[in-house]
C-alpha cells in the first residue's frame, strides 16, 4: 500500500481551515502595528498578511520567501511581545506546509519538528505530526514515521480521517521495515474500517503478506477467500510474496505448506491484464485532467500529481512482475510437484497435463508431460500412463525424455500384457532413437513380447541380438534364458540344450538359473536323451532341493523311469513329487504339481492293473489334501473306475451318483462330466443287467426331482442331459431336448451340457446357437477335456461365415492341444482347406504335408492328405505335380477305394490338361475295370469324362 | 424447451414461495449504456413483462415516463448499494445461505426482467439461486430458475439456470430427472464461466453411479483450477477425502481433512472434515498407520497444551462472530437503505 498525496485528501479540508485561521491570526493579531518602528518591518508584516492567500493559491514559493524573511524577525520580537509567539507558531506551520508542497521534504521535516517541539499544545500540533509523517514518507524514513505518529493514534482528539492517515503511514512504515507483527494492527484497522475500497483492499493484501511472513495460515485463510473475490488478489507484492514463501517451503521439503501458498497465487496472465487495465484507466484519467488544467485549478493539479504517482506505482509493479516472466507454467509444475509429494496423484497429473493443454509450445510442456506420465506410472494407473506416453511420443519424437518414456512405456505394456503394442513401440522407439540409451533393455522387452505372441523365431533372433550386441549387458543372462526357452518351444532340443547349458554355466544363481537348470533337463528329455535328462534333473535337485520346480523334476524322473518300465521306482518318484509340491506364500499347495504326480501314479498302477492301490491312492489323496483345492471329482472318477475293474460296478455307479449329486452343481467339476459319460453308457448298455438299469433310471428320476426342488440348475441340466442320452421315450427325448437347447441356459451349463447343446444345435442346423454355446465354452472352460467339440464346431462355423482368420486360430488350437490325436490331423486338413480359400496355397501344402510326417496317421488320413496336395497343385496349375500325387494314391492306397477312385479320375483330368488324352482315357478304363472302384460315386463322373475324350 | 420434472414437495422451503410472488411496480435507479456510447442516468420501472423487449423508464431529474427497447441496451449498472453485495457475498461464502436468502428474497425479483442483458444485478440473482441450491431448497430454486428462463431463453443466465436445475436432480440422485440437462454437463474448458459447477455435476453423476474413481478426476479439476472458490473447492476437497478414505488411503484422506480446516475456515466443511478426521484417526490407530500432519494444524494445537480451546468450538465461535457482524451490517443497510 503506497501512501500517496491523494491519501492526504482527507487532510485537504483541514488545511483549508488552518489557512483561514492563519489568515485571521496574521491579519488581526495585535502584532499588527504594535512596536513596529521601521518601514522594513512594516513592509514585512504587510507581505506576511498575504501569505495565507498565497498558500490558498498554491503560490508556495512566494509565500516561503516571505516566511523565510519574516519568521526570524517575528521570533526576535517574542521576548518583547509574548503575543508574537502565536503569530510565529502559525508562520512556522505555514512554512512547513509550503516546504512540503514544494517537495523540500528535509526542510519540511525540520520545520515541523521545530513546530511540534516549540508548540506541543498548539491547535495544529496533530496536523503537524501527520504532515511530518508525510515528509518522512517521501524520504522513506520509516523510523521517523514510527517516532512521529503513535501520538496521533493515541490522541483522543484525533479525527477519523487523521487517525486513518496515521494508521496508513504506520502500516507502511512497519511493513517496509518488515516488522510484520507491528504492521498487522494498523493494517487490520484499515481493512476493517476504511471506507475507501482502494485503501481497504490494499490493506488486506498487505495484511495477508504479514500473515504469510508470520506463517499464520489459519488467520490468513480467513482473509484470503474474501480477498479473492476482490481486486486485492491482484496485489503484485502479495502474489510474489506467496510465490517466494511457497518456494522456500518447497526447498525445505514441506509440500503441505508450499501447497497452502501456491494455491493462492493469481495466474500471471491475470495479474498482467490487471496491471494493463489499471494503467489504461489511470492514463485516460490523467489525459482528461491535463486537458482541463488551465491555471489556478489547485484540486485538479493535486489529482494529476496523484495519478502520476499511481502510474509510477503501476510501472514499478510492472517492473517487479517482469522479474518473474510468465510464472504460470512454472507454478503449475511446482503445484504438480507438491501434489505429487503429498501422493495426490490425480491433482498432480491434471496440473502437469494442463501445461501441455494450455501452452504446448512452452519449454516446460514436455517436462510436464513426462512428469504426468511418471505420476500415472507411480500411481499404478497403467492405462492412463500408457495414454500419456502415447501423447508424449506423438508430440515429442526424439525429445529430451524420449528414451526414458519409451523404456518405461515398453515395461508398462509388458505389464499390461499388450504384446503386439510392445513390439511396435520398441520398433518406433529405436527408429527415432537408434542410439537409445537402454537399447539392450528395449530389445529384451521386445523379444519377450514376441515370445508371448508365440513369435518364437523372432523372439529367438531378438534375444540373440541382446546377447551378441551387448555382451556386458545385465540383460544378457535373461535373454539367454528366453532364447533357450524359445528353442525348447520350437522343439529345437539341441539348441535349447546349448543355451540352457550356457545359462546354467554363466548365471551366478538367481531364479532364471534355477528355472533354466530344470528346463535343461526337459530339453534333454525332448531330445530323447533320457539318461542325460535324468542326470540333469538329479543334479538340479541336488542344487535346488527346495525349488518350486523340485516336484516337477521328481515327476519328470518318474516319467523317465516309467517309460523304462521301472514302475515301482517311478511310483516312488511320483510320491516324492507329491511330497515336494511347492507351498506358496499364501499357504496353498501347488495342486497342479500334486495332481500331476498323483494321477501319473494312478496311470502307472493302471498299467499293471493294480486297482486296489488306485483306490487306496485316491482315498489317501482325498484325505491328505482335503483342505486344499483338490480335484475331488476326477479322483472319485478314478476310484469308481477301479471299483468297476474289481467287479463292484454297483458300488462304483452309486459312488458316481453320490458324487454327481454332491458336486454336480459345480460347473467346473470336470470329473462329474466323465461320470456322466460312464453312467450314460451303463444306462444304455448294462449288458443285460436289467435290474441295475432300472435301478439307475429310478435314481436318475429321483435326483432330477431333488435338483428341481433345490434349484440346482447346473446339476439339473447335467441330469437332464443324462436323461436325454438314456431315455427310450421319444416324447420325453423331444421335451428334454427343448429344455437343453435354450440360449438362456448357456451361462449355467457345465461343459458336459454345453457339449450336448452344441451337438444338438448343430444337428438342427442352428449355427447361431452352436456358435454361442461354443464361444461360451471356450471362454469359460478352456481347461476342460471336452473342449475339442467346441474347437471343431466353432471352426466349422467360422469357415461357413468366411471368418477364416478366426477359423485358423481355432484349428491351430486343436493341433497345439492334441498334437497326436486323429482330430489334429483333421484340423491340419481343414487348415489346409482354409489356406486354399485364402489363396495361400503354400501354407496349405505345408499343412497337408505335415500329416504325412506322422506315422500314426498312416491309415485313411495319408491318402486323404495326398489327394488334397494334388488338388492344391492343380489349383496352382502345376498339373504335372498334381498328377504325381494322385498317382501315388491309386498306386499305394487301393484299399481306400473312395480316395483311390477320386485319385484315378483326377489323374485323368490332369493328363488331359497336360495334353495326354490317350493316357487319360487309359487311366479311366483301368479304374473302371476294378469293380470296387467302379462302384464308387465318382465313377459316374469318370464315365462321362471318358466319353468326352477324343 | 427442456421438460422440467417436478421435484419432491417435501423439499419446498416455506420462505421461498413468497419470494416468487408477483411484485408491485418498482423504480430502479440505474446507469444504462446504449449502443456502446451513450450513458443514460435513469430510473427503470420494473417488472418488465415477460416476452417483451420494452421497459418503461424516467430520466433522472426530468418528468415523464418514456419507453426504452432493451434491444438497444448494452449494459445496465443498477445502484445496488442497498443490497450490500460484498456482505451478502461474504455470507454466502461462509455457508450462511439462509441469511443470503432472507436478504435477497423478493428484493431481487424486480431485477429478473433484466437477466437477458449484461447487468450487475445478475450476480445477485445468481447468488440467490446458488444459496437456494446450497441450502437444498430445490423446489423453490427450480421455480426461480424457471422465472429466469422466462426472460432469458438463451444466453449465460439461461445456461446458469439450467445447470443449477440439473445439479438439483443430481443431488437428489435422480438421473432420470437430470437427463434433460445432461448435454450441458459435457466436458467444460477451465475458461467456461460455469466450469466449477459443471465439473462438480460430472463428479456427482459419477458418485450417483458409485463410480468414485472417475468422480475424483472431476473433483481434482475443481481443486486445482479453482482452489480459492471455496463454495466448490471446499466440498470437492471433502468428497476427495471421502474417496481416499473409502480406499483406505488414510494418510492422504487425513491430510485433505486438515487442509479443509485451514483453507476454508469460514465454510461449513471444516466441521465435517473434523468428524471424518476423527474416524480416520481411530482407524489408523487400529491398523497401525502413522498419519502425516498437514500445515502443522495439530502441532500448533498440541503446543497450546492445557490452555487450548476445543478446535471445533473455536472455529464455530469465530465463524458465528463473523456472521453476526455481517448480519448487523445487512440489517443496518436495510434499515437505512441510502
Amino acid at each position: 500500500m503506497a501512501v500517496s498525496p491523494t491519501d492526504r485528501t482527507c487532510l485537504s479540508g483541514m488545511k483549508k481551515l488552518f489557512l483561514i485561521l492563519a489568515v485571521y491570526v496574521l491579519l488581526f493579531s495585535h502584532v499588527n502595528g504594535q512596536g513596529m518602528t521601521g518601514p522594513e518591518q512594516a513592509r514585512l508584516f504587510r507581505s506576511l498578511r498575504d501569505v495565507p492567500m498565497m498558500v490558498t493559491e498554491q503560490k508556495y514559493r512566494e509565500a516561503l520567501t516571505i516566511l523565510d524573511e519574516a519568521l526570524p524577525v517575528v521570533r526576535g520580537l517574542i521576548s518583547e511581545d509574548p503575543s508574537m509567539k502565536m503569530a510565529y507558531g502559525y508562520g512556522l506551520y505555514m512554512k512547513g506546509l509550503c516546504e512540503l508542497e514544494l517537495e523540500d521534504y528535509g526542510a519540511a521535516e525540520t520545520t515541523f519538528t521545530q513546530f511540534i517541539s516549540g508548540f506541543p499544545a498548539h491547535v495544529n500540533a496533530m496536523k503537524a505530526r501527520l504532515l511530518l509523517g508525510e515528509a518522512y514518507l517521501y524520504q522513506e524514513d520509516w523510523e521517523g514515521i514510527i517516532r512521529a505518529l503513535p501520538g496521533v493514534i493515541a490522541s483522543r482528539s484525533a479525527t477519523f480521517p487523521e487517525r486513518m492517515f496515521a494508521h496508513q503511514l504506520l502500516a507502511e512504515a512497519y511493513f517496509q521495515l518488515e516488522m510484520w507483527e507491528k504492521a498487522k494492527p494498523h493494517l487490520g484497522w484499515l481493512y476493517q474500517r476504511a471506507s475507501d475500497r482502494e485503501i481497504k483492499f490494499a490493506a488486506a493484501g498487505q495484511l495477508a503478506v504479514c500473515m504469510i511472513r508470520l506463517r499464520e495460515f489459519e488467520e490468513l485463510y480467513k482473509v484470503m477467500p474474501h480477498l479473492h473475490r476482490t481486486d486485492a488478489k491482484y496485489d503484485i507484492r502479495l502474489n510474489l510474496t506467496i510465490l517466494e514463501e511457497g518456494d522456500e517451503f518447497l526447498r525445505d521439503e514441506k509440500p503441505d505448506l508450499a501447497l497452502l501458498m501456491f494455491r493462492m497465487v493469481v495466474p500471471y496472465t491475470q495479474l498482467q491484464e490487471k496491471i494493463e487495465s489499471r494503467k489504461f484507466v489511470a492514463e485516460e484519467r490523467l489525459e482528461r485532467l491535463q486537458s482541463m488544467t488551465s491555471g489556478g485549478m489547485g484540486t485538479v493539479t493535486k489529482q494529476i500529481r496523484g495519478l502520476e504517482r499511481r502510474l509510477e506505482d503501476i510501472e514499478s509493479d510492472r517492473e517487479e512482475l517482469s522479474g518473474y516472466p510468465d510464472y504460470d507454467m512454472e507454478l503449475r509444475i511446482r503445484l504438480g510437484d507438491v501434489y505429487y509429494a503429498l501422493e495426490r496423484w490425480e491433482e498432480a497429473i491434471q496440473l502437469y497435463l494442463s501445461i501441455y493443454q494450455r501452452r504446448p509450445e512452452s519449454e516446460l510442456a514436455e517436462r510436464a508431460m513426462y512428469a504426468a506420465y511418471m505420476t500415472a506410472f507411480n500411481a499404478d494407473e497403467k492405462i492412463r500412463a500408457w495414454e500419456i506416453a502415447q501423447r508424449y511420443m506423438e508430440s515429442y519424437p526424439g525429445g529430451e525424455f524420449w528414451d526414458d518414456v519409451t523404456l518405461h512405456a515398453a515395461g508398462l505394456l509388458v505389464n499390461l500384457e499388450r504384446w503386439f503394442e510392445t513390439e511396435e513401440l520398441v520398433n518406433k522407439a529405436l527408429e527415432v532413437s537408434p542410439d537409445h540409451v537402454m537399447k539392450d533393455n528395449m530389445l529384451y522387452l521386445q523379444g519377450y513380447a514376441m515370445f508371448m505372441q508365440s513369435k518364437i523365431d523372432a523372439s529367438i533372433a531378438t534375444m540373440g541380438s541382446v546377447i551378441n550386441d551387448f555382451p556386458a549387458s545385465a540383460f544378457r543372462i535373461p535373454a539367454t534364458y528366453w532364447k533357450a526357452l524359445g528353442h525348447l518351444f520350437n522343439q529345437e532340443y539341441p539348441d535349447a540344450r546349448t543355451w540352457f547349458g550356457n545359462l546354467v554355466d554363466q548365471a551366478q544363481g538367481g531364479p532364471l538359473r534355477e528355472d533354466g537348470f530344470y528346463r535343461l533337463g526337459v530339453a534333454c528329455y525332448g531330445d530323447g536323451d533320457f539318461a542325460e535328462a535324468k542326470s540333469t534333473f538329479d543334479r538340479f535337485l541336488e542344487q535346488y532341493p527346495d525349488s518350486h520346480l523340485a516336484s516337477e523334476a521328481h515327476a519328470m524322473i518318474g516319467d523317465i523311469l516309467a517309460s523304462d518300465s521301472q514302475l515301482d521306482e517311478a511310483i516312488a518318484r511320483y510320491s516324492r513329487a507329491v511330497d515336494t509340491a511347492h507351498m506358496g506364500e499364501d499357504g496353498k499347495l501347488n495342486m497342479v504339481q500334486v495332481d500331476y504326480a498323483t494321477f501319473q501314479q494312478a496311470r502307472t498302477f493302471e498299467l499293471e492293473g493294480r486297482w486296489q492301490e488306485i483306490i487306496d491312492l485316491f482315498d489317501a489323496y482325498n484325505e491328505r489334501f482335503a483342505e486344499q483345492e483338490l480335484n475331488y471329482t476326477e479322483s472319485t472318477y478314478w476310484k469308481g473306475n477301479a471299483l468297476k475293474k474289481l467287479g463292484d460296478k454297483n458300488k462304483a455307479l452309486q459312488l458316481y451318483y453320490d458324487t454327481i449329486v454332491s458336486h454336480g452343481d459345480e460347473k467346473k467339476a470336470y470329473g462329474i462330466d466323465f461320470m456322466m459319460r460312464d453312467l450314460a453308457e451303463e444306462l444304455n448298455y448294462a449288458e443285460g443287467n436289467q435290474e441295475l438299469q432300472v435301478e439307475l433310471k429310478e435314481r436318475l428320476n429321483s435326483e432330477i426331482g431333488k435338483a428341481i426342488e433345490a434349484d440346482q440348475q447346473t446339476l439339473l441340466l447335467r441330469l437332464r442331459g443324462l436323461q436325454y442320452e438314456t431315455t427310450d421315450n421319444e416324447e420325453i427325448k423331444k421335451l428334454v431336448k427343448e429344455l437343453l437347447i435354450r440360449e438362456e441356459t448357456i451361462d449355467i451349463a457345465s461343459p458336459f451340457t454345453l457339449q450336448q447343446m452344441g451337438r444338438l444345435a448343430a444337428a438342427d442346423g442352428n449355427t447361431d446357437l452352436t456358435s454361442k454355446v461354443y464361444e461360451h465354452f471356450l471362454e469359460e472352460y478352456e481347461d476342460s477335456d471336452l473342449i475339442l467339440d467346441a474347437l471343431v464346431g466353432l471352426s466349422e462355423n467360422r469357415i461357413l461365415e468366411q471368418k477364416y482368420g478366426e477359423a485358423v486360430d481355432l484349428l491351430q488350437a486343436i493341433t497345439d492341444r492334441y498334437p497326436t490325436l486323429p482330430q489334429a490331423a483333421d484340423a491340419y486338413i481343414r487348415l489346409g482347406d482354409v489356406y486354399r480359400l485364402l489363396d495361400e496355397t503354400q501354407k496349405a501344402l505345408e499343412m497337408y504335408t505335415l500329416i504325412l510326417t506322422v506315422k500314426e496317421w498312416r491309415g485313411e488320413l495319408w491318402p486323404q492328405a495326398l489327394v488334397k496336395i494334388g488338388d492344391t497343385h492343380s489349383e496352382r496349375e502345376e498339373f504335372d505335380k498334381a498328377f504325381g500325387f494322385y498317382q501315388r494314391v491309386y498306386l499305394m492306397y487301393q484299399g481306400y477305394s473312395s480316395y483311390a477312385a477320386e485319385a484315378y479320375y483326377k489323374s485323368a483330368q490332369m493328363l488331359t490338361k497336360l495334353g495326354r488324352e490317350s493316357e487319360a482315357k487309359k487311366t479311366i478304363e483301368e479304374m473302371l475295370e476294378n469293380d470296387v472302384l467302379a462302384s464308387q460315386p465318382v465313377a459316374a463322373d469318370a464315365r462321362i469324362f471318358m466319353l468326352k475324350l477324343p | 424447451m427442456m421438460n422440467v420434472k417436478k421435484l419432491p414437495l417435501f423439499l419446498l422451503g416455506s420462505v421461498m414461495l413468497s419470494a416468487l410472488m408477483p411484485v408491485q411496480a418498482q423504480r430502479l435507479r440505474a446507469k444504462v449504456l446504449l449502443n456502446s456510447q451513450d450513458v443514460l442516468d435513469v430510473v427503470l420501472i420494473a417488472p418488465r413483462k415477460a416476452g417483451t423487449t420494452n421497459i418503461r423508464y424516467e430520466l433522472v431529474d426530468k418528468e415523464g415516463v418514456l419507453t426504452l427497447s432493451l434491444n438497444d441496451v448494452e449494459e445496465i449498472r443498477f445502484d445496488l448499494k442497498e443490497f450490500k453485495p460484498d456482505v451478502v457475498s461474504q455470507l454466502y461464502y461462509m455457508g450462511k445461505y439462509e441469511d443470503v436468502i432472507k436478504s435477497l428474497a423478493r428484493r431481487v425479483n424486480p431485477y429478473l426482467g433484466f437477466v437477458d442483458k449484461k447487468s450487475n444485478s445478475n450476480e445477485l440473482i445468481q447468488l440467490f439461486v446458488r444459496s437456494l441450491y446450497k441450502s437444498e431448497k430445490y423446489e423453490p430454486m427450480t421455480l426461480f430458475a424457471n422465472e429466469i428462463e422466462k426472460y432469458a431463453a438463451t444466453g449465460e443466465m439461461r445456461e446458469f439456470a439450467d445447470i443449477y436445475r440439473g445439479l438439483a436432480y443430481l443431488k437428489l440422485g435422480d438421473l432420470e430427472g437430470f437427463k434433460p440437462y445432461e448435454e450441458l454437463f459435457k466436458e467444460a474448458d477451465y475458461k467456461h464461466p460455469f466450469a466449477a459447477p459443471i465439473w462438480y455435476g460430472k463428479a456427482r453423476q459419477e458418485i450417483v453411479k458409485n463410480n468414485w474413481k472417475d468422480a475424483n478426476t472431476y473433483l481434482a479439476k475443481i481443486i486445482t483450477e479453482f482452489p480459492m472458490e471455496t463454495d466448490w473447492s471446499a466440498e470437492a476437497l471433502f468428497l476427495s477425502a471421502t474417496y481416499h478414505h473409502s480406499r483406505t488411503n488414510l494418510v492422504v484422506a487425513n491430510q485433505i481433512c486438515q487442509e479443509i480446516q485451514i483453507v476454508a475456515p469460514l465454510t461449513d466443511w471444516p466441521e465435517k472434515a473434523i468428524e471424518l478426521e476423527e474416524t480416520i484417526r481411530t482407524q489408523a490407530e487400529e491398523i497401525g498407520i502413522t498419519l502425516v500432519e498437514f500445515g502443522g494444524l495439530r502441532e500448533r494445537e498440541r503446543e497450546e497444551g492445557d490452555s487450548k480451546i476445543d478446535y471445533r468450538e473455536r472455529q464455530r465461535k469465530l465463524k458465528e462472530e463473523e456472521a453476526e457482524r455481517l448480519r448487523q451490517e445487512l440489517d443496518n443497510a436495510e434499515e437505512n437503505p441510502l
